[in-house]
């Protein structure tokens, strides 16, 4: 008797929204990248269309990072003084979708970077690469909006993505975005109620849900990631479901988190039990990674090439809808 | 005693003090009422006084607090942590008087819940028979006992069995002889059996007089009662003088632990805090403690306890079990309560739970919603904040601890309902101007519970605050502060108030009532989900608690206090705990269906329900974090 594999028939899909703007759109990105629009849960080729492939951004700081791992830090050594020639290898030598610039020299208490300072670096990077760009603050809310309107006018018509809009502080971040036409990360802390709350406070102030990506605060492998996967995997069964709220596509940043567990850098003196240090850290950001793509994370931010690498051949194979 | 003095100004009054205690404790022992509600642990910040003469030091070095004051004379410091190291000179600003543990005139309850034509015929807790009892003979020489049972059978055969407790007993063959055998006797129904509680020349039959109370953790309210017609002579309410060892049970649990002599003070309080309201009755409407021969009682389990002075701590821990719910009828005297010594004071309505008290059940017997056909919803929005749906078929009750916020608790410009509360509030910003009403016209002293809920409404509808409660910093008005990284917002300025300063809603305020609001939307939501019922299927709300009649039930809906269901079906019903502790004192039917009511209630335990926690954050947002929920309001 042959077997009738069930299908299920959902009455919505994802939103899909398109980072970057290329010169006929008014900006001067050489590639845009196109999320969302999934009508099913993850790679159910069977059940509904995935028309656009999840993608990866790779982090780039502006100011040289310390107490990176050597696995990792090898790859970087020769660029992470300067923003522009980091994100040129990362979009040249290792196929970043886009790049995620994040502003970590403005930091009251590190370096204090200006708003200009900071306009000026984002200029740089975006004369230097073609794909589309990611601009994150420091974390400090007033230093934040401080620089954002700068930041934000810098890259403008370049349908960027400024990051991000939380609970208490998303007026500045929103009003940027509304004046440049940019998109916005909204953040919530792994809460999926917050998480539509945000979004509903950013709408009221005129956001449009077609600029909105969806960001949930998650740790690396081991850190509470299943809790992590079914609060994403619930946000996409209520966009399916029609909660339009929540039916933005999904970012995850896995780079940082997966390179601060003590499992990505105790050397192999303390714990030979884990293994050769040399391939901890890419295993633990490709399967961190991986592990969202199924939640459905539209763009994963990372940081190792060789995990980079491995997570895009997955992606490939989820992709080609065949057996692998 | 009193090497030490600490003078209070304002009141001219210079009291003795040891080192080492606090000026709240000299405060306390001397008479001086500054307000507390956290029991003196340096949370609650309520009670500031003012110190302008002399050095304090302070309890915990690590939490010291101390504000400059406007004038620049004197610090500002909290009077519980701020240690009598030498003599000192105190103010004991306005705003921190304890005027709210003042006995208060209290308004009526509404007519349907005290309707006792739902009861006739009476049978009050308490009642006396005049009667004339032939003497002892050789033929006729039954006990003087058995003399009296039988007279009374004659009048009333279902009193059967009577019996009489040891000190009236001793009294009984004076009393008889005194009064050559014709005498009014008291006769309390103890629920198994009737009591002589009194026997007394005939002329005490022309007063009996009952006593409804509801001991509130926060407010006590009670009402005097002519037993003989169900008549209510006169109301009062004054706050439960045990909020100065906590604001919720909890805490107040925690403070009888630290000692046993602490069990007895918390009992005390409420001891007192009744015996005043009982004097201040007997003052206005002319009665004697002689009169009143029956008391009926509904409190929550934890308020139950303390007032027998029983230890209430299982409450606290897992399962939470209480000691006892369905009390036995006791004697005044056995309390200490100023009443009759003998008369008969009864918790006519048992606790569901160690969370769901008599308080409720006395609720649910008020509105009748166990005997009503319609699918009906019961809340209770006190600090413990308990939900009831059903009808006459079934009945579930939950609570959510929603905590004291809309009764005045842990928000600085809140009061109880008293002359100068506030009631009604709207906040027009194209005149930046507040539309207010206050009860006794009087000007505001503070925001009563109704007056948070229109304020809250208000605010977010003028964008003055966003959906999740942050108050707008970019917001153009003066009436916008910001003070210690806090914004605040002000509601009436200084020269609009009675109390010489400005009444102000700071940020953490808004949160706290946020906070209450999410308890009572989950609870009910989370309820509602369970019985796969939705809110259009409640046919009748009864909203009782902190409310006064003239809360705008709109508002209450706007901010997500109560799910959106048609304002025609929401009724603001007031202190149902009151009205049901009435109701028992003056019906026996009332007394049977309490304890039936507890019998057929099923408890929802939401602090182990995996749903609430969710749908608690769902709900801290203004109406809902799913705005589909609430088609009405207007967003």
């Amino acid at each position: 008797m042959p077997l009738t594999i069930p299908t299920e028939r959902w009455t919505a899909h994802v939103q899909t929204a398109t980072i970057g703007a290329t010169e006929a759109e008014g900006g001067t990105r050489t590639s845009t990248v196109t999320i969302g629009g999934e009508q099913t849960l993850p790679f159910l080729h069977f059940e509904g269309e995935t028309p656009n492939r999840p993608v990866i951004a790779i982090e780039v700081l502006d100011e040289q990072p310390s107490g990176w791992p050597e696995p990792l830090s090898r790859h970087y050594e020769d660029v992470w003084g300067d923003p522009v020639a980091w994100a040129q290898k990362a979009v040249e030598e290792f196929g970043a979708d886009l790049i995620c610039l994040r502003l970590v020299s403005a930091n009251p208490e590190g370096s204090d970077a200006s708003a200009d300072e900071c306009a000026e670096t984002i200029q740089s990077v975006l004369n230097a690469v073609g794909v589309p760009l990611i601009i994150w603050g420091c974390g400090n809310d007033d230093k934040d909006n401080e620089i954002m309107p700068f930041c934000s006018q810098a890259a403008a018509g370049e349908r960027c993505v400024l990051g991000s809009a939380t609970q208490d502080n998303y007026k500045t971040i929103c009003a940027s975005a509304l004046a440049d036409n940019q998109m916005i990360i909204s953040e919530s802390p792994l809460d999926i109620n917050i998480q539509k709350q945000v979004n509903i406070l950013v709408t009221d102030m005129g956001m449009d849900l077609g600029d909105i990506i969806l960001y949930q605060v998650t740790g690396g492998l081991g850190y509470g990631v299943e809790y992590a996967y079914s609060i994403l995997e619930r946000t996409r069964l209520a966009a399916l479901d029609g909660d339009k709220m929540l039916q933005m596509p999904m970012l995850s940043i896995v780079g940082s988190e997966a390179w601060r567990v003590k499992e990505a850098w105790q050397p192999e003196e303390e714990a030979p039990e884990w293994g050769p240090l040399e391939k901890r850290g890419i295993i633990w950001e490709a399967a961190t990674a991986t592990l969202f793509l199924h939640a459905g994370t539209d763009i994963l931010v990372m940081r190792h090439p060789e995990a980079v690498t491995h997570v895009r051949n997955h992606i490939d194979e989820m992709m080609s809808g065949q057996p692998v | 005693m009193g090497a030490l003095t600490v003078t209070f100004e304002d009141y001219g009054i210079a009291a003795p003090a040891e080192a080492g205690e606090t000026i709240l404790e000299v405060a306390t022992r001397a008479g001086v009422g500054i307000a507390t509600y956290c029991g003196g642990h340096g949370i609650c910040c309520q009670c500031q006084v003012v110190v302008t003469a002399g050095q304090v030091q302070p309890k915990h070095e690590a939490h010291w607090q101390q504000w400059p004051t406007p004038d620049g004379k004197g610090i500002r410091v909290l009077a519980c942590q701020s240690v009598v190291t030498e003599d000192i000179t105190v103010k004991v600003p306005i705003g921190s008087r304890a005027e709210d543990f003042v006995v208060h005139q209290m308004a009526p309850l509404k007519a349907n819940l005290v309707d006792l034509s739902r009861f006739e015929p009476l049978s009050p807790l308490a009642q006396q028979f005049v009667l004339d009892l032939p003497k002892p003979t050789l033929e006729d020489s039954v006990t003087d006992m058995d003399r009296l049972r039988r007279e009374l059978l004659h009048r009333e055969t279902k009193l059967e069995p009577i019996t009489i407790d040891l000190p009236v007993l001793r009294e009984l063959p004076q009393a008889l002889r005194e009064n050559d055998f014709q005498v009014a006797v008291a006769v309390s129904d103890i629920g198994l059996a009737r009591k002589i509680s009194a026997i007394r020349p005939p002329a005490a039959a022309d007063s009996s007089l009952g006593l409804a109370i509801d001991v509130g953790t926060s407010t006590v309210a009670v009402q005097l009662v002519d037993l003989d017609n169900g008549q209510v002579i006169g109301r009062a309410i004054r706050r439960n003088g045990q909020i100065a060892y906590g604001e919720d049970v909890i805490s107040r649990i925690v403070w009888t632990q630290k000692s046993p002599e602490q069990l007895q003070n918390m009992h005390r309080a409420i001891i007192d805090t009744l015996n005043q309201l009982f004097s201040y009755l007997y003052n206005e409407y002319n009665a004697t403690p002689d009169e009143v021969i029956a008391a009926s009682v509904a409190g929550n389990a934890t308020m139950i306890n303390f007032l027998l002075r029983i230890d209430a701590s299982p409450i606290r821990r897992s399962p939470h079990t209480p000691p006892a719910t369905e009390i036995p009828v006791f004697t005044a005297e056995q309390l200490g309560l100023n009443i009759h010594p003998q008369g008969a004071v009864c918790v006519c309505h048992p606790a569901v739970s160690g969370f769901v008290g008599g308080d409720i059940t006395a609720g649910v017997v008020a509105t009748g919603m166990h005997e009503a056909e319609e699918l009906a919803l019961l809340v209770d929005v006190g600090t413990n904040g308990e939900i009831v749906a059903g009808n006459k078929d079934w009945l579930i009750c939950a609570s959510c601890s929603a905590g004291p916020a809309f009764e005045g608790v842990g928000v600085e410009a809140a009061m109880p309902a008293t002359a100068g509360a506030v009631t009604n509030f709207d906040y027009n910003r194209d005149r930046d101007a507040v539309d207010y009403q206050t009860i006794g016209n009087q000007p505001p002293r503070g925001i009563a519970g109704s007056g948070l809920v229109e304020m809250i409404a208000s605010l977010v509808e003028a964008e003055v605050i966003d959906r999740t409660g942050n108050i707008n910093a970019d917001f153009p008005s003066g009436r916008l502060q910001r003070s210690d990284d806090e914004l605040g917002f002000v509601l009436f300025n200084a020269d609009e108030t009675a109390i010489g300063e400005p009444i102000i809603i700071y940020q953490h305020d808004i949160e706290n009532l946020l906070r209450s609001k999410a308890a009572v939307l989950a609870a009910i939501n989370v309820l509602l989900g369970k019985l796969a019922l939705a809110p259009a299927d409640i046919e009748h709300v009864y909203l009782a608690g902190a409310f006064g009649a003239g809360l705008n039930v709109d508002k209450a809906v706007a901010i997500g206090l109560l799910p959106d269901i048609a304002r025609e079906r929401i009724e603001v019903v007031g202190d149902t705990a009151l009205a049901g502790a009435y109701l028992t004192l003056m019906s026996r039917q009332a007394r049977e269906q309490a304890r039936a009511t507890v019998k057929a209630m099923t408890y929802l335990d939401l602090s182990s329900d995996t749903d609430f926690m969710d749908e608690f954050i769902a709900s801290n947002f203004i109406p809902h974090t799913d705005l589909t929920r609430f088609p009405s309001v207007s967003t």
